[in-house]
């Protein structure tokens, strides 16, 4: 029995699973370097939400508001400036409809007026007799340029002197501008958050390259090439990088469901979940995380991984240029 | 014949195999060259130099031409910063010497005389600073990063300190050069064990070093370093830590391996050894070379 025991042990340290010939096992922990890697990748999978959601939002923003024009035109039964025969009202809203990157034009009918003075005037909006200007509204073209606007509003004050063209473009392009303010902070914390990785995965390599100095050079001395010895660290290394890739982007999807359940109202309509019940709900919210973040979110492991085996090689390689 | 001496016997007997293996590393045309032992018969007769065996196929193994050693300069041969001062010191001075494949000599000299400074420099672990050293046609002061690496796989070294892996085994301290060359687990497997027993360690594959007496060591050290059946041996002190009986083995293992073609250099200041098993030899006195032959 204790013969049988005593014999398995031997077999096991004759030929263990993984030759570790450099102890890397000790000297490449794994505790520190994939919990580093599992903070980077964390932060790095909010970093890419940034990206994703302020892209989101701008598109967003650009294609809901800033296609929305209201046009007043005041004493709107008056005959137009340029075509006496007409009303503003009837000039401006057919001018409007012809003009280039204008997709509809329609002039509000009394009652659509009224429900919107409602706030302002209580109930007696539709009886009040105060003279209220005509609102046309326009919706632009997605494609439209900038500038066409601008003409616009100008031929329509020819037509109709006193028109009022209101855009939200400006407000619009400044939200835009936030966004992707926003979305390149996002990106920079991005290649910060990468760079640290790497200078992590580096520190730990050559506290390992210190602590295995003289096994090196016994592998070295016994005719290990450098792409022999960088690979025992390189392996080593891309196994705890992607070990912390998988911690760090596992902890962080609850966190951007969440974000996404919370951005879901101003990013439109929230899908319906797939059927009833808790477990509909959760992959509702799972639905409800943009494509692209979940073409990211498993890419971050690659990543971790990825510059965990790039680091230790170039470190290793470049460390063991000291031996002849 | 005691238990041990049947061992060696068998061990030689399957190097002798080895050498026919068609995996064999060097099978450029090594075993077909024309080899003789270097040993005297007896013991008491000091063989011919080899010197009269003038047959132009017989290449030279090592060639040293004016080689000096320094150590501590901007960039001491070893690996990085040795933590010595700068201007170090001049190990090894002015040496010329060459040996023939298959040739012996023993290294001679008192400690500090630059003996496993030289080793060093045979084994391509540092280059000379000055001068020039071919090891196997390939010079060493030229030839770059690349080329060392396979040189080494076909030299093998015992170290004084041994310099065994402290956290692997027995076993994989010796696989670990076959490993390192790339050959199949099969194969490591049957010739690891064979090598143990052949230096007697069969029942102490599983042990670490620590777990190791000196003397249980030194014959991991030797074995790992015929294992992959060198074109060159290099020993530094293999007999430090034998006892005599021990000691006498070793060296019947070594000279059955010259004498099937193993060039060998060996460092002692053993001198009753090289009494009773006198070869050429190389005298080492303050880095310089006080004979040769
Ligand atoms: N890495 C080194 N840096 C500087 N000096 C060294 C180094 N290694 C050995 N020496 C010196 O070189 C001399 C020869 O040492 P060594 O080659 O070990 O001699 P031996 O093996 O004959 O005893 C000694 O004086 C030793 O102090
Ligand atoms: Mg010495």
């Amino acid at each position: 029995m204790a013969r049988t025991a005593r014999t398995a042990v031997a077999a096991g340290r004759l030929r263990p699973p993984r030759f570790d010939d450099l102890g890397l096992r000790r000297a490449l922990g794994d505790r520190i370097l994939p919990l580093m890697v599992a903070a980077m990748t964390f932060l790095a999978a909010l970093a890419l939400a940034g990206v994703v959601g302020a892209a989101a939002l701008a598109a967003h923003w650009q294609r809901g508001a800033a296609a929305v024009v209201t046009v007043q035109v005041p004493r709107p039964a008056e005959p137009a400036a340029d075509r006496p025969g007409e009303t503003r009202r009837a000039r401006v809203t057919e001018l409007a409809q012809a003009a280039a990157g204008v997709a509809s034009a329609r002039a509000l009918g009394d009652a659509e007026l009224a429900d919107l003075l409602r706030p302002w005037l209580g109930s007696s909006a539709e009886t009040l007799s105060l003279p209220l200007p005509a609102v046309v509204e326009l919706r632009m073209a997605l494609d439209a340029p900038p500038e066409a606007l601008t003409t616009l509003a100008e031929r329509l004050a020819r037509a109709a002197p006193g028109t009022l063209t209101e855009s939200h473009g400006v407000w619009v392009r400044r939200l835009a501008v936030l966004a992707r303010s926003l979305q390149a902070c996002a990106w920079a914390a991005l290649l910060v958050v990468a760079a640290v990785a790497v200078a992590v995965v580096a520190i730990a390599t050559r506290a390992g390259l210190a602590a295995r100095r003289q096994a090196i050079e016994i592998v070295h001395g016994l005719g290990a090439t450098d792409a022999y010895i960088a690979g025992r660290f390189a392996g080593r290394a891309t196994r705890l990088a992607a070990l912390g890739g998988l911690l760090g982007a596992g902890a962080a999807l609850p966190v951007l469901v969440l974000l996404a359940a919370l951005a879901a109202p101003f990013a439109g309509p929230a899908p319906a979940p797939p059927w009833p019940g808790p477990a509909g709900e959760v992959l509702g919210w799972l639905a409800a995380l943009p494509a692209a973040l979940w073409l990211a979110l498993p890419g971050l492991p690659l990543a971790a991984a990825a510059i965990g085996f790039l680091t230790a090689q170039g470190t290793v390689r470049a460390w063991l240029r000291w031996l002849p | 014949m005691t238990t041990v001496e049947r061992r060696f016997r068998r061990g030689v007997h399957w190097w002798q195999k080895g050498e026919r293996r068609p995996h064999r590393r060097g099978a450029d045309g090594r075993a077909g060259q024309h080899r003789r032992p270097e040993w005297g018969g007896g013991g008491t007769v000091r063989p011919p130099p080899e010197r009269d065996a003038t047959r132009h196929d017989r290449m030279m193994m090592i060639e040293l031409q004016e080689v000096g050693l320094h150590y501590g300069g901007p960039r001491s041969g070893g690996a990085a910063g040795d933590g010595r001062p700068a201007g170090g010191v001049d190990v090894l001075r002015g040496l010329s010497f060459a040996v023939p494949a298959g040739g012996f000599r023993w290294l001679l000299g008192p400690s500090g005389a630059g003996k496993t400074s030289l080793l060093r420099l045979l084994h391509a672990a540092v280059r000379p600073t000055q001068g020039r050293l071919s090891l196997l046609g390939a010079d060493i002061g030229r030839a770059s990063r690349r080329e060392l690496p396979p040189l080494r796989r076909s030299i093998g070294m015992v170290f004084q300190d041994f310099r065994l892996l402290p956290h692997l085994s027995a076993f994989d301290n010796v696989a670990l050069p076959l490993r390192i060359a790339g050959r199949p687990e099969g194969q490591i497997r049957a010739d690891v064990g064979e090598m143990l027993r052949w230096v007697g360690l069969a029942r102490k594959t599983a042990a670490r070093p620590a777990e190791l007496s000196g003397g249980e060591q030194q014959r991991v050290a030797i074995a790992r370093a015929v294992i992959t059946r060198p074109r060159l041996l290099l020993a530094d002190e293999p007999t430090g830590n034998l006892d005599d009986a021990q000691a006498e083995r070793l060296m019947v293992l070594l000279k059955e391996m010259n004498r099937l073609g193993t060039t060998m250099v060996v460092a002692t200041h053993n001198a009753a050894l090289v009494e009773r098993h006198p070869g050429p030899a190389l005298l080492l006195e303050h880095g310089r070379l006080l004979a040769d032959g």
